[in-house]
Formats: C-alpha cells, sequence, structure tokens
C-alpha cells in the first residue's frame, strides 16, 4: 500500500487547540461579512468573495460529512445530494412559512432564530430519511450498497419533482435570503468538530474497525447494522444541513440541482482531497472550488469562447487523481490541530 | 459445561460440510479438533460464531441457546475467536485494537461524544488505561503505538488473541494458532495459551494442523474427515487410530 | 387488439435498446467485475458517431454506417479501458468505479461541447412505410423501421451468443468470468481478452445509439437516464449472465410501457429505480445469476 499515514508516535512541537482555530477563522470570518454589507473598501470586502467562500463552506459540510462513509466506515455510498435535496426543501418550506414571524422579531435574533428552526428541520428530516434508508441498504455492501444509495438519490429527486407543493421539475422560488458567510462559517466549524469529536471517540474506533476488517469488527461484538446505519445517519443529517444553508444562500432550488451530478461532485472534491481525513475534505473542496473560480475568471476574460470547457476540468481531476495519486492530497493524514490530544 | 454442541450439521448445496457434530467444552478444558485440508474445521468455527447458520443441531453457552443468532450478539454472549489468517484491523494503533473491544460493553452515548462531556472523558481515560494494561500482559505495551499491520507476524498473531479476549469471553476459539510459525515461535505459542488459559476465567477450543501442539495441550481431541467425527478421545489414543492415520495419509497422497 | 400489439412493439423496441446497453454492462462486470458507469455515455457517443457519420457521408448505406459507428466506439470503448481502468485493476474496487464516473461525466460535456445541448435525430436511414403484411393480416398499423431494429438486434444478440458460446475468444472469455486468476496461467491474455470484452459491449452500446437515435433522439446527456436503465435491466436479469441481461431488459421495457400507457410518465423513473432496489434487496442474483456466499 502506497498510504503512508501520520506515524502515531510523531509528537508535534507544537499542536494548536481545535478552539483556538475556531476562533480565529471566526476573527476573520465575522468583519469580513459585516465590512462587506457596510460597502466599506469593496475591492478587498467584496460580494463576489464572500460568495465564493459562503460555497466552500457549505461544500466542506458534504464532503465532510460523506468522508464518514466513504474513508472512516469505508462503505461506498453514493447518495449524498438525495439527502441535500430533501435538507434544502425542508429548509425551503419552513423558511417560507416562518417569513412573518422574523419580522415580528428584532433583527439578529430573528435571523439567528430562523435559522436554528430551519437548518435544525433540515437536519431532522434528513437524519430520519437517512436512517430508514440506511435500515434498508445496510443489509447490502460494496457494488450493491453503492447501486441502492445512487438509487435512493434518483427517487428522492423523482419523488420531488412529482410533488406540485414543492414547485415539481419547475423547482422552488422566493426562499428568503437568511443566511450568510457568517452563518455558513458556524455550520461549517460546527461541522468539523463534530465530526472530529466522533471520530476520535470510541464510534470512530469501532466505525474505522469495520473499514479495517468487517468480519473481524462483527465477530468481536459490534452490530454492524445498527453502527454503520448511525454513520449514515449523522451523513445524512450534515448532508442536509448543508441542503438546508444552500436554499437559504441561493433562494431558488430545482431538483435536478440534487442529481448524481451533485454527488459526483461532492466525490471529486472528497477524491481529491484525501479519503479517512478531515484536513483533506477541508483542502479537497477550497482547492477545487478556488481553480474552477479561477478558471472561469481566466476564461471569461482571457479567451470566452473556450468558457465552457471548463466542464472538463472536473472530471479530468477525478480521472487523474484516481490514476496517479489514489489516497488524494491529504489521505488519512490530519493537520496538527485535527489530530488527537496527546495523553502523556 | 461452557460449550454444549449437539448434532450439529451445515450443507452447503449438495455439499455436507458438517455432519452432526457434537461437543462438550467443560469450564476449564482445552479440547482440539484436528483433520486434514477441508474436513471442515474451520466451518464448525463458522457455524459456532453464527456466520453461517447450522441447518440443524443446538450451541449451547452455560445453558444459553446461541443457535441462529447473529456474530455480534454471540460474540457479546462470550465466546470469542482468532482467525486462520490473522485478522487485525491494520491501519489502527495497536491500542485502538484492544480499546475498540471495549466499545460494545461500555454504554458510550453519541452526545457524550459529541460534546466530550466529563463523564465521556472518564470513560475513555479508563478504556485506554485498560487497554494498556491488557496489552501488558500480552508483552505488546511498548508497541501500543504502532500500526497493528506493521507488527511482526508472531506479535500479530500474540495481539490478535490478546484482541479476542479484551471481549472477556467464556469461551475462545482459535482458529491455526500455529499457521507459519517456526518451532521456536510454537513453543512461545504454547507457553502463551497455557499462561492465558491460567490467568482468564475460559475455556479453549483450538483447531490445528501442528499434531505437536495438540498433544501439548489438550485433554481431548475430536477428528473431523469430510465432515464426520472419525475419532474422539484423548490426544495420545486418537493418533494411534488406524482411521485417522488412513484419513491423514489420504491427504498426503492428494498432495503428491 | 390494435393497441396491446402496438404497446408490444413499443416495448420490444425499447427493450431491444435496452438489451444492447445491458449487455455491455453484464460482460464486463462478469469478466472484471466492473460496474462500469461510462458505459451509457459510450451508448450516447455511438449515437452521435452514428449521427456524424450520416450527416457528411449521406450517401454510405445504412448498414455501412451501422459498421463504421459500430467500430469506432468500440475503439473509443477499449482505449477509455486501456487509459483509465486498467492501471487500477488490482487497486481498491471502488477507485476504477469513480474513475468510470468521472469517464462518464467527461464523455457528456465532451459532447455537449463538440456538438450542443440540443436534442437531434438520426434522419432516417431505415425504410419508415409500414409492414403491409400485417395491416392486411392483424390490422395493424407498423412501420417497418420499428421491426428491422427489434430484428437486427435479435440479430447482433444472436452473433454474439456464438461467439461467446462457440468460438475460441468466447471461450476465454467465459474462463476470465470464472477465475481470472488463473487464465493467465493458462497462456490466455487476460488483456487482450478484455479488450476484446470492452470492444464488444461497445460495439453493442452503438448499435443501441444508433436505434436510439432513428426511432426517439439524441441528446449528450441521454447515457445517464438510459445507461441506469440498461444497468437496471442487467441486474434484473443477474448481472455477469448475457441471457439474463436480455431478459431482464425486455422485463423492464415491458414495465416501464405498461406504467407510461396505464399510470403515468412521471412515475417512470421511480417505479424503474424502485424495483431495481426492492431487486437488489430481497433478489440480489437476478434471475441467472449466482447467489454470493460470505467467505470468511
Amino acid at each position: 500500500m502506497a498510504l503512508k499515514p501520520n506515524p502515531p508516535t510523531a509528537r508535534p512541537p507544537f499542536q494548536p487547540a481545535l478552539w483556538v482555530v475556531c476562533c480565529a477563522v471566526l476573527v476573520i470570518a465575522i468583519p469580513m461579512q459585516l465590512l462587506a454589507d457596510a460597502g466599506f473598501c469593496p475591492a478587498v470586502f467584496n460580494p463576489y468573495y464572500l460568495h465564493v467562500l459562503t460555497i466552500i463552506g457549505m461544500n466542506i459540510i458534504l464532503v465532510a460529512s460523506l468522508n464518514l462513509l466513504n474513508g472512516y466506515l469505508g462503505e461506498f455510498a453514493l447518495g449524498h445530494a438525495g439527502f441535500m435535496a430533501v435538507g434544502a426543501y425542508t429548509a425551503a418550506v419552513l423558511a417560507t412559512r416562518l417569513l412573518p414571524a422574523s419580522s415580528a422579531l428584532p433583527p439578529v435574533i430573528g435571523q439567528v432564530f430562523i435559522l436554528v428552526v430551519t437548518l435544525g428541520g433540515a437536519m431532522l428530516l434528513s437524519a430520519l430519511v437517512g436512517y430508514v434508508i440506511g435500515r434498508l441498504t445496510f443489509k447490502t455492501v460494496g457494488d450493491y450498497l453503492a447501486i441502492i444509495t445512487l438509487g435512493f438519490n434518483m427517487i428522492i429527486v423523482n419523488a420531488i419533482q412529482n410533488m406540485d407543493f414543492l414547485g415539481g421539475p419547475r423547482g422552488f422560488t422566493g426562499i428568503p435570503k437568511n443566511t450568510n458567510f457568517i452563518a455558513v462559517t458556524v455550520c461549517a466549524l460546527l461541522t468539523i468538530v463534530v465530526l472530529r469529536n466522533l471520530i476520535q471517540s470510541s464510534f470512530g474506533r469501532v466505525w474505522v474497525s469495520i473499514r479495517e476488517n468487517t468480519i473481524a469488527a462483527e465477530l468481536m461484538g459490534v452490530n454492524l447494522l445498527r453502527t454503520k446505519n448511525l454513520a449514515f445517519t449523522i451523513a445524512a443529517a450534515f448532508a442536509g444541513l448543508a441542503g438546508g444553508l444552500w436554499a437559504q444562500s441561493q433562494q431558488f432550488i430545482t431538483p435536478r440541482s440534487f442529481d448524481y451530478i451533485k454527488t459526483t461532485e461532492i466525490l471529486v472534491m472528497l477524491y481529491l482531497g484525501g479519503m479517512a481525513s478531515l484536513s483533506g475534505s477541508i483542502l479537497g473542496v477550497v482547492a477545487y472550488t478556488v481553480l474552477m473560480e479561477v478558471l472561469r475568471n481566466l476564461l471569461s476574460a482571457f479567451a470566452p469562447e473556450l468558457a465552457e470547457w471548463r466542464m472538463l476540468i472536473s472530471p479530468l481531476i477525478l480521472i487523474v487523481i484516481m490514476l496517479t495519486r489514489q489516497y488524494g492530497l491529504m489521505g488519512h493524514k490530519e493537520w496538527r490541530w485535527l489530530r488527537p490530544k496527546r495523553v502523556a | 459445561m461452557a460449550l454444549r454442541i449437539q448434532g450439529l450439521t451445515k450443507r452447503f448445496g449438495g455439499l455436507t460440510s458438517l455432519s452432526e457434530f457434537n461437543l462438550e467444552l467443560g469450564e476449564r478444558d482445552i479440547q482440539g479438533i484436528i483433520g486434514p485440508n477441508g474436513a471442515g474445521k474451520t466451518t464448525t468455527f463458522n457455524v459456532i460464531t453464527g456466520v453461517y447458520q447450522p441447518d440443524q443441531g443446538q450451541i449451547l453457552l452455560e445453558d444459553r441457546d446461541l443457535t441462529g443468532l447473529p456474530p455480534d450478539v454471540i460474540a457479546r454472549a462470550g465466546i470469542a475467536r482468532t482467525f486462520q489468517n490473522v485478522r487485525l484491523f491494520k491501519d489502527m494503533t495497536v491500542l485502538d485494537n484492544i480499546a475498540m473491544a471495549f466499545h460494545a460493553r461500555i454504554g458510550h452515548t453519541l452526545w457524550g461524544a459529541i460534546f466530550r462531556t466529563g463523564n465521556f472523558k472518564r470513560q475513555e481515560a479508563r478504556v485506554r488505561a485498560e487497554s494498556l494494561e491488557h496489552l501488558a500482559r500480552f508483552g505488546l505495551a511498548d508497541r501500543s503505538q504502532e500500526w497493528a499491520g506493521s507488527l511482526p507476524y508472531g506479535e500479530q498473531r500474540r495481539l490478535e488473541i490478546a484482541r479476542a479476549l479484551a471481549t472477556d469471553p467464556r469461551v475462545l476459539l482459535l482458529d491455526e494458532p500455529a499457521a507459519g510459525m517456526n518451532p521456536s515461535e510454537v513453543d512461545e505459542l504454547i507457553r502463551l495459551i497455557r499462561q492465558v488459559h491460567q490467568d482468564f476465567p475460559l475455556a479453549i477450543l483450538l483447531i490445528e494442523h501442528q499434531i505437536p501442539v495438540v498433544m501439548e495441550l489438550c485433554g481431548h481431541v475430536q477428528v473431523l474427515d469430510f465432515g464426520q467425527t472419525i475419532a474422539n478421545g484423548a490426544p495420545r489414543e486418537v493418533v494411534n487410530n488406524p482411521l485417522v492415520i488412513e484419513a491423514y495419509l489420504g491427504e498426503e497422497e492428494v498432495a503428491e | 387488439m390494435d393497441t396491446i400489439i402496438q404497446q408490444l412493439l413499443n416495448a420490444a423496441q425499447l427493450g431491444a435498446v435496452y438489451a444492447l446497453i445491458a449487455l455491455g454492462y453484464s460482460m464486463v462486470y462478469g469478466i472484471i467485475r466492473l460496474i462500469n458507469f461510462a458505459h451509457g455515455d459510450i451508448f450516447m457517443l455511438g449515437g452521435f458517431i452514428g449521427l456524424i457519420i450520416v450527416t457528411h457521408f449521406g450517401g454510405l448505406p445504412f448498414c455501412l454506417v451501422m459498421i463504421l459507428a459500430m467500430l469506432l466506439t468500440a475503439l473509443v470503448g477499449v482505449t477509455i479501458e486501456r487509459v483509465a481502468y486498467r492501471k487500477l485493476r488490482n487497486a481498491q474496487r471502488m477507485s476504477v468505479v469513480i474513475t468510470a464516473l468521472g469517464v462518464g461525466i467527461f464523455l457528456e460535456n465532451l459532447v455537449r461541447l463538440l456538438i450542443g445541448p440540443e436534442t437531434r435525430q438520426i434522419p432516417a436511414r431505415l425504410p419508415t412505410g409500414s409492414v403491409v403484411w400485417l395491416q392486411q393480416h392483424l390490422g395493424v398499423f407498423v412501420t417497418w423501421d420499428k421491426v428491422l431494429i427489434i430484428l437486427i438486434s435479435l440479430a447482433l444478440m444472436a452473433v454474439l451468443w456464438i461467439i461467446v458460446n462457440k468460438t475460441l475468444v468466447g471461450t476465454a472469455m467465459r474462463a476470465v468470468a470464472d477465475n481470472a486468476s488463473v487464465v493467465p496461467l493458462m497462456g490466455v491474455n487476460l488483456n487482450l481478452i478484455i479488450s476484446v470484452t470492452f470492444a464488444i459491449g461497445s460495439a453493442l452500446a452503438a448499435a443501441g445509439g444508433i436505434f436510439y437515435g432513428q426511432a426517439y433522439s439524441l441528446d449528450p446527456y441521454m447515457g445517464i437516464d438510459l445507461g441506469w436503465k440498461a444497468f437496471i435491466a442487467a441486474v434484473i436479469g443477474g448481472i455477469g449472465s448475457i441471457e439474463g441481461a436480455v431478459i431482464g431488459a425486455f422485463l423492464l421495457a415491458g414495465v416501464e410501457v405498461i406504467t407510461v400507457a396505464y399510470l403515468s410518465s412521471n412515475l417512470k423513473n421511480g417505479i424503474a429505480f424502485g424495483l431495481l432496489i426492492i431487486l437488489l434487496l430481497i433478489w440480489p442474483s437476478g434471475i441467472m445469476g449466482k447467489p454470493l456466499l460470505k467467505k470468511v
């Protein structure tokens, strides 16, 4: 195996605490949004940059949660965009219903209240859908699991297309814009912290043991169906969170934007970053999103007639990574602030 | 009686891999199962541990009926095993290989793990301390932070036995523990199994290809051939049984 | 009576196209245990190659157009295997599946960029007149192209059956499917056999693409939808089995035609995928497949 994880005995000379890193990110994120809102120095605090950063935040949630399944648990799930759809539509319905209530509350508190309710609802419902699907699918493994999860992704999209109260195939319009860069940053940081805590707990040990040797894990007393489904439900909840943020940031969603092309995009970022590494998930998302945006700007500035050729880049990256560096940029490695704390 | 098995039968299609298998394993017994390749030895373990469902028969662990239960339930009930081809969690540390065994027993809550509650941290510290202590008994404490897959073969075997014992079993099944070992490693293994038998309150059932190991350790041996028990008794009597010699000789001819 | 026969023929035509695609999935899976997610897009590419040949060499007879398109698509299929899959044959199983997904999206976007996102049709090259005999004896109006599509597809499947069961190369293919690790020991060139499998699968898919472009229409993203349907058909039949893929394809087409005729066309995909999931959960070996055994 070409894989070389961080040697477990290596003692980092300096290991910043997770909460310090999180605070540092927030210290940068909050003024960025506020200054951009105030129109201060638009060359730096530019709404377009914030838009790109917002997308990066949402994608980190999606990719890191899928890494829980594909990287740590070692089961190949292909339906992540389906759970994102469930979350997006739940949040969209809740947000439009709650619109009158939010205007009755003071501005910041009202916004936070709406976000907590809509995102909480999105996570709950996607977790529920995830739980039911997981219950059915984890009787199978390998190729079968991949196909069935993808099948459920298609069915979710098809079901939404057939629901008139969700706008059917035309999509759901008029969702209030409740999220901004701060909200997305907080959610992304929460996702990373929660996933890290889980992975470095006894739950994480059991998930990884299933990946390493399923039969041995089962014969050590692990209830496979329940343990795998727990991971699946958690991943679905976070996909729902990303969907809820997405709906309230784009303000318009269609079923087609959650089909298997979206799932593949998530996979590209996941594999670019690397399996079983939260650092990799963050890095993969940033590298991919920035690359695509830079290409978009360069091409439209210098060769507008080639702008569309950008579409070939993402599948090509995926193929080249798989052929040359199967474990991605950071496979099985973590940045210091995400590693387990040393115990003396 | 630790483990009582009656009339255990397993068929694959038309082939009967195990036929009317009986076993009475006392509280502190060490018994052996021997037989030529393809005799149904590993199948026996797979049926006892629930990997395969038996077609007939009954499995009782300390009078609890385990027949037809799923493998994880059987494992938690008190049957632990090792594998013919070592099955460690290779990309996990030696310590985590042991620590994961505590998961089923310690009631961790998801809530506690996510928010790192005081209670959760105390439990984790306890798991860690107990795992290290357990490793120390097997002389693996100083390896605790290495990848399980990077250990030398003999230590991997030892770690696998240690891991099985971390589930606190009543019955330990060892599937060809001496496979691939040289004579000095085999001697060490025999000492280890004796030690385990002394230190832990359990009964041991082992499958072995190397007759000396069985002679040395077991008070009672069963010989399987084509899924049938062809001999049964003390090791010295069994190896001189003409049926057993014929079964092994038959194998040699096939091998040549 | 009239509508029933019409519907039956519609189902047979759709089923023939599904079968031509499903065979490629099944053969490749049988040989290297890969779900070739790019196969649906090879089908799409085959259709477009046919369209390009027809538009640029208008004078060519239909059978030459088909043979040319099938050859070119076979070449593409073999190249994809050589460049994107071969290196990963002994890597983790999922690496190849992901690469195949990437190849599929690459092909979709490439065709879209080169030819455009519009829906197109291959200009009628098969006779479209009515089958007079059927009209006179059964009173059913059926066009010749539909009958020909079904007949040529069945003929291609018969040729495949002969290749697999009666030729040396077919014997080698079956041997690889049975146990790939011992085949090189017997002096068979494994790479060659895998290439041949990809070539045959891609050529059949190209024939399906041309038929589909003639009977319905072509667009760069059609490979996703039809590829999945054909894959479901292969699973219904028991993936890895050639006869199974054909049976599954006609069954699925029948179910779809009935759904559209008596329920709603919106439910078509939902029912197909629902069927897939139910089948995989309760009958994973399909009609002709072998049951899987847990090995310890």
